[in-house]
Formats: C-alpha cells, sequence, structure tokens
C-alpha cells in the first residue's frame, strides 16, 4: 500500500476517534468532509452535512455577520479557541468554542479551510449552576399553560410591577423569579433571596431593614440589611404566606412608601427595589382565614401567576428528563445517555407531589447507582419502585391476564394458534405480547405455528 | 384558505439562525398564491421581540433554519406553524410550501413517542437466531463491543474470505431512539464494515437510520426474507466498500423490504 493510502486511512481514523468537531470547507464554504464528533454535537449526520454551506449546517450566531471561517479564508489569518453559540438539529443551543486555519496545496494555493470546535455545554451547565444566571431559556417546558406565562413574562420583566408567583413546593417559582430579574432593566443589580419561612419574626426586622450602633445590646456599629443589599435589584421573598402578621404590617408599609426605617433610626431611607414574592400556599384562602393582610396580598398580587404541578404538566417530563441527564453528566463527569422506556414509562405515571425537585433527586440517586449508559429500574430509589409496583407490571403487559401468570403457558399458546388458525399476529395480540416474544416463547416449546393452520 | 408565512432572511435564503436574522420576509398566500411579500427589519432584536414581530403580523407558519426549542414552542403555543431546519432560497421556500411539500420538522425528543415495548431479551434472542441461522459466528456481552451494541455478527466474506464484523443494536435500550441510533453510529463507524439497528420501523427511525448508514431490521417472527438474502453475504443489504464483489455474485438474488 502507498504512503498516501496509508496516511489517508490513519487521517480518517485519528478523525474518526477525537472528541472535537472537524469540518473541511472549500473556498465557496461548502463542506466537504464532517467528522462523528462534528455530526454528535451538531446532530447532523456527515451524509446531509457534506456539499452543504457551513452556515446551512451550523446555525450560530456568527454565521450571517463575523464568521470566522469566512474571514480565514479572506486573511489566511487563523482563529483560535473563539467562544460561539450553535443550535443544533434538535434545537438546543450548544456553546462551543472554534478554531480556523486554512488548508493550502503543496504550491501554497489556498484549497480550503479547516474549522476545529469543542463542546462546552458541560462548562456551561456548571457556570449556570455556579451563577445562577438563569433565562426564561432555561426554563424547561412544552406546556401550554407554561408558555402562556412566558408570553407576558417579558412585558412583566421590563415593569415595574410587584410579581406574586403560585405554585406547589418544587414546581419552578424560584427559577421564574430568577428570569424576571434576569430579564428585568434591573439584571445588572443584585437579586436577593429573603426566605420568609426560615427567618424568626424577631430577626425579620433587623435582618430586611438592617440597624444602627446602639439599635440594641449587641449591636456594636451599623448593618445594613437586605434591602439595603438590594439597592436598584430585585428582592425575592419565598414562602411569603409563612410571614406572621406581626411582620406583614412592616412589608406592607415598605411596598407602600417605598421606604423604610433602619432599627434604631428615624431617618426613612428610600428604597428602590423590585419586590417578587412566592407561595406554595393560596393566599387569597389566607385572607379569607384571616391569616394573610388582605392590604398587603393585593398590594403583591398586582400580577400574579399560578405554576401548575408537575403532574398536571407531564408532557414536560421527557424534557427534564433529558435536562437533569445533562446537568447531572456535566456534575459528574459520566456519561448516561437516557433512561430505558420502562423508566420513562413510570415517571410519566408517577403523580409528582414533589413536583420537579423529586423528578430532579430521581435522576440524581439513579446517576449514584447506575454504571452503564441507560437508568435502568433497579437505579431508581427503592420507594419509588415499591410505590410503583403496580404500574411497573403493566408496562411490558397492559393486560390484566398476562401470559406469564397462566398456569400453563403452553397449553395456551397452543390453544389460542388453534383459535387463530396459526395466526401468530394475532395470537400475539390476544395473550397481549410482542410477536417477537411469542416468536421466542414457541421455540422454547417447540410450537410450530404450521401445524394449527386448517 | 389564507396564510402568512413568514421566513427570517439571509442573502435571499432561509437565515441560519432565527434570533440572529437581520430581518423577516413575510408572505400573504392566498388559495395557493403569493399576494404579497413585505420585510420586516428585526436587527438587534431580542428572542420575544422576534416572537412579537410574528404576533402582529398575524403569521401562520414560521420557516426557517435554526431556532431555539424554547423559542419554537412559544412560537407554535401561539397557534403559529413552525417549519425548521430549512435551508433553501426564500422563494423556493414559499414555492415548496405551498403544495405542502415543506413540513414541520418532528422534534427529535419526540421520537420518545416511539419507545419500544418488547422486551430486550427477547429482541436479542430472535437476532441472535436470525444471524446465527444465516451463517454468522454470534459474540455478545461488554467485552465483545461497547454500548449500545448488543451483538457482533462475524462472517468470512466468500470472496476474499475476509471476517466481515457486524455491529448490532436490539433498540429498546432508551426511550431517546434517536440518541440510540446517533450512538451506535459513534461507536462503530470505525471498527466494523456493517451496523444493524433492530427496532419496529417508523419514518423517523427509518430516515435517521438511513442518514447514518445504518441498517434498520424490523423485528418478527418469519426469516423468510433473509432467507434470499442478497448476494453470499445474508442478511446484509448495504453493500460494503472492498467487498462490492461478494454482493455481485448472485444475480437471482431478491432485496428484502427494509
Amino acid at each position: 500500500m502507498s504512503n498516501t493510502t496509508n496516511d489517508l486511512r490513519f487521517f480518517k481514523v485519528i478523525l474518526s476517534s477525537i472528541a472535537d468537531g472537524v469540518f473541511t470547507v472549500n473556498g465557496d464554504r461548502i463542506i466537504t468532509s464532517f467528522n462523528p464528533a462534528a455530526e454528535k454535537i451538531t446532530g447532523i449526520s456527515a451524509s446531509k452535512a457534506v456539499g452543504r454551506k457551513c452556515y446551512e449546517v451550523f446555525h450560530s450566531d456568527i454565521c450571517e455577520h463575523g464568521c470566522l471561517l469566512e474571514r480565514t479564508l479572506k486573511t489566511g489569518v487563523e482563529s483560535i479557541d473563539q467562544p460561539v453559540n450553535i443550535i443544533n438539529n434538535a434545537g438546543e443551543k450548544i456553546p462551543i468554542s472554534i478554531s480556523t486555519a486554512v488548508l493550502r496545496d503543496d504550491d501554497g494555493r489556498v484549497l480550503g479551510a479547516v474549522e476545529t470546535f469543542r463542546d462546552l455545554s458541560a462548562i456551561e451547565h456548571l457556570r449556570k449552576e455556579l451563577w445562577k444566571n438563569y433565562s426564561f431559556e432555561d426554563i424547561i417546558s412544552k406546556s401550554p399553560i407554561i408558555h402562556k406565562i412566558f408570553g407576558i413574562l417579558p412585558d412583566v420583566a421590563e415593569s415595574e410591577s410587584t410579581v406574586l408567583i403560585q405554585g406547589p413546593s418544587g414546581s419552578g417559582k424560584e427559577l421564574f423569579a430568577r428570569a424576571i430579574h434576569n430579564l428585568s432593566p434591573r439584571r445588572e443589580n443584585n437579586y436577593v433571596i429573603i426566605n420568609c419561612g426560615a427567618l424568626p419574626a424577631q430577626l425579620f426586622e433587623s435582618e430586611l431593614f438592617g440597624y444602627i450602633r446602639g439599635a440594641f445590646t449587641d449591636a456594636k456599629r451599623d448593618k445594613a440589611g437586605k434591602l439595603a443589599a438590594a439597592e436598584k435589584g430585585t428582592v425575592f421573598f419565598d414562602e411569603i404566606g409563612e410571614l406572621p402578621l406581626s411582620t406583614q404590617v412592616k412589608l406592607l408599609r415598605l411596598l407602600q412608601q417605598r421606604e423604610y426605617e433602619p432599627l434604631g433610626s428615624a431617618k426613612p431611607v428610600k428604597a428602590d427595589i423590585r419586590i417578587v414574592a412566592a407561595t406554595n400556599k393560596d393566599l387569597r384562602e389566607h385572607v379569607s382565614q384571616g391569616k394573610f393582610r388582605d392590604d398587603l396580598y393585593f398590594r403583591l398580587a398586582v400580577v400574579k401567576f399560578d405554576l401548575p404541578p408537575l403532574c398536571q404538566r407531564r408532557e414536560d417530563i421527557p424534557y427534564l428528563v433529558d435536562h437533569f441527564i445533562k446537568q447531572n453528566n456535566a456534575r459528574r463527569e459520566k456519561n448516561i445517555l437516557s433512561v430505558s422506556p420502562e423508566v420513562m414509562d413510570i415517571l410519566m405515571r408517577h403523580d409528582f407531589p414533589g413536583n420537579i425537585r423529586e423528578l430532579e433527586n430521581i435522576i440524581e440517586y439513579a446517576f449514584v447507582i447506575c454504571r452503564g449508559s441507560i437508568i435502568q429500574t433497579e437505579h431508581l430509589p427503592t420507594e419509588f419502585i415499591k410505590s410503583g409496583d403496580k404500574r411497573i407490571g403493566m408496562v411490558h403487559n397492559p393486560k390484566g391476564d398476562s401470559l406469564a401468570k397462566t398456569i400453563n403457558e403452553q397449553k395456551r399458546i397452543e390453544e389460542i394458534l388453534k383459535n387463530n388458525n396459526g395466526h401468530q399476529g394475532k395470537t400475539a395480540r390476544e395473550l397481549g405480547i410482542d410477536r417477537t416474544t411469542l416468536w421466542r416463547k414457541m421455540k422454547f416449546y417447540n410450537i410450530n405455528p404450521k401445524d394449527y393452520h386448517h | 384558505m389564507k396564510s402568512i408565512i413568514a421566513i427570517p432572511e439571509f442573502e435571499n435564503k432561509v437565515a441560519p439562525c432565527f434570533e440572529s436574522a437581520t430581518c423577516f420576509v413575510i408572505a400573504k398566500v392566498e388559495n395557493g398564491r403569493t399576494v404579497s411579500i413585505i420585510k420586516s427589519d428585526c436587527i438587534g432584536c431580542e428572542g420575544f421581540e422576534r416572537v412579537r414581530i410574528l404576533r402582529n403580523n398575524h403569521v401562520s407558519i414560521l420557516i426557517c433554519n435554526g431556532i431555539k426549542n424554547f423559542y419554537m414552542h412559544l412560537i407554535q403555543a401561539y397557534g403559529i406553524l413552525v417549519i425548521r431546519n430549512i435551508s433553501l432560497p426564500i422563494n423556493e421556500a414559499i414555492a415548496l410550501h405551498i403544495p405542502e411539500k415543506l413540513k414541520p420538522e418532528v422534534a427529535s425528543t419526540d421520537f420518545s413517542v416511539a419507545a419500544v415495548t418488547i422486551p430486550l431479551d427477547d429482541l436479542i434472542c430472535w437476532t441472535k437466531d436470525l444471524f446465527q441461522s444465516h451463517g454468522y459466528k454470534i459474540f455478545e456481552g461488554e467485552s465483545a463491543a461497547p454500548f449500545p451494541i448488543d451483538l457482533v455478527a462475524e462472517i468470512n466474506c466468500p470472496v476474499c474470505k475476509k471476517p466481515i464484523r457486524v455491529a448490532i443494536c436490539c433498540g429498546a435500550h432508551a426511550y431517546r431512539v434517536d440518541q440510540e441510533i446517533k450512538e451506535l453510529h459513534h461507536v462503530a463507524c470505525t471498527d466494523f464494515h456493517s451496523h444493524i439497528y433492530i427496532h419496529p420501523a417508523t419514518p423517523d427511525i427509518a430516515r435517521l437510520c438511513e442518514e447514518y448508514g445504518i441498517e434498520l431490521i424490523e423485528p418478527g417472527i418469519e426469516h423468510e426474507p433473509y432467507s434470499k438474502s442478497i448476494g453470499k453475504i445474508p442478511i446484509l443489504k448495504k453493500i460494503i466498500p472492498g467487498h462490492e464483489m461478494a454482493w455481485k455474485i448472485d444475480n437471482n438474488s431478491v432485496p428484502h423490504k427494509n
């Protein structure tokens, strides 16, 4: 074999085995080769990519203006590790870093260019987790109820209105609150969370408003409160329904007058803050029971969203499962691909009283246990499996009178085959099993369907 | 029939990316004819503003190339049909849409609906029997090949006598069938001559297998279609580079339906 043929063969193997995406283009930016890693990152097969313009495949934010490959082709200048976002074939945003270089022949003539790119999704996941820099786009939902909320949220975020988010625990209230802040004109300033349920009533005032030296025995120096920390930013009052009546009045004053007095001070301080509150209680019900001030409720609920529990938007479960798998893959440096159809079936039937947080915990648990590439039923938490026992049995055998449960399986198969003139499809349907399963069982019992043809 | 089509434009083509296109072409179509075409600038607009432009223009169909799922779902929630991953000249996209030649693309996660309900053990058992009965040697287990390859089938080429290695994935591991197919392609692309995916053939799965050069075999009971395999290499339909002669041996062969 000639050296050139060997070289080509080796290059092909090298390009197939590296984790970085590599593709080449000719002078017209038409793709001439596309390695398997490029297929994996973009979700587009080489057979579809080769022969097309690179921008038709890459869907990058710089394709139209500032294409690095075009610049390299024109100027001969290489680019190294430039951060870019692309949208893959499945509609997911993938952060990548790209490098480009010119390809020349032995005489120095430009043949085209090569681009190598690295998937930075895992790093981006961790970065988002670290900085909690979430946007609406990070809220995963295909539910029409949530999309109706999405439709008005940008306008709400731009406004200065106080927002009340109601929804059960684990339904993503905090994510919505953070997304409102990140989309608002206040996004450059602080976002401060106050958990009303965790803060003792006695400390609420000093924590929120701060105090000045000498306000009480241990107040040795001035201390700014959380409101001061959130100046020109957003304050998120979580679990607002837990706030005692005595404290509610102080919050009401803040909402009405937009000013407060630090403890021990007679001088009011103006507060330029946006308030977003959330609760898992029905606040209107609390108002009617006298547990929550109605004037505070109406001040808070200028704009009100009700987030549905996960069991009312089951269509989101597969998307959330995918999301948590990616998140955990990044966090734990694993490479789990998916869940088995049985696991998905169980998840789709579960009621999720703990909502999205419960689903997140289930996937996290499975990641600890799972050593393979697919999360199977045995990787799910034991209590979860126990509560879903009946459902698990239903996965492959929707009919109550399952084949496995019959005392004389062979006799039953023969009987039904006979009734159906040896028709295997009808027999399998009647038995509630797949044709392949029937085939295996017939092979096991040495049953020949032709014997039952009339 | 009236419809209003919006297309993000770049160099008279469908723009690569919905969110960074500088303008929308908005075409009004009535009874299969384009009645009017206007352009709406969207330089510097954020995604939400783009969605608003579509709504304000009463758009009923968006034809685009890359679009984030988030915006696609949002647009769909407003009752607008989204046809994505299209890279055509604008006029051609409109012209093809009118006779409904452009169809909304199924998002990859929608493959979940095609999850297999056949027990994996049965699929493996059936596949093993199919290949063994056609003279293949079967190797299985994690030592034979990495996930998602369940079986490795080997047979000697009747012409050159060299072994032909076939990677077989018996679907049903994952609810994301699309990911499984892509994983099979990536894992098997260098060490195997042929790749087989065993799964009921829905159009999407057949298309994806075709795209990645994977042969799709539908599990069933009868083996008859395979007993008349093409050439002297049984079962395999796709010609393996370097072994073309093996497919020319038997001219009476009948290709099986894939």
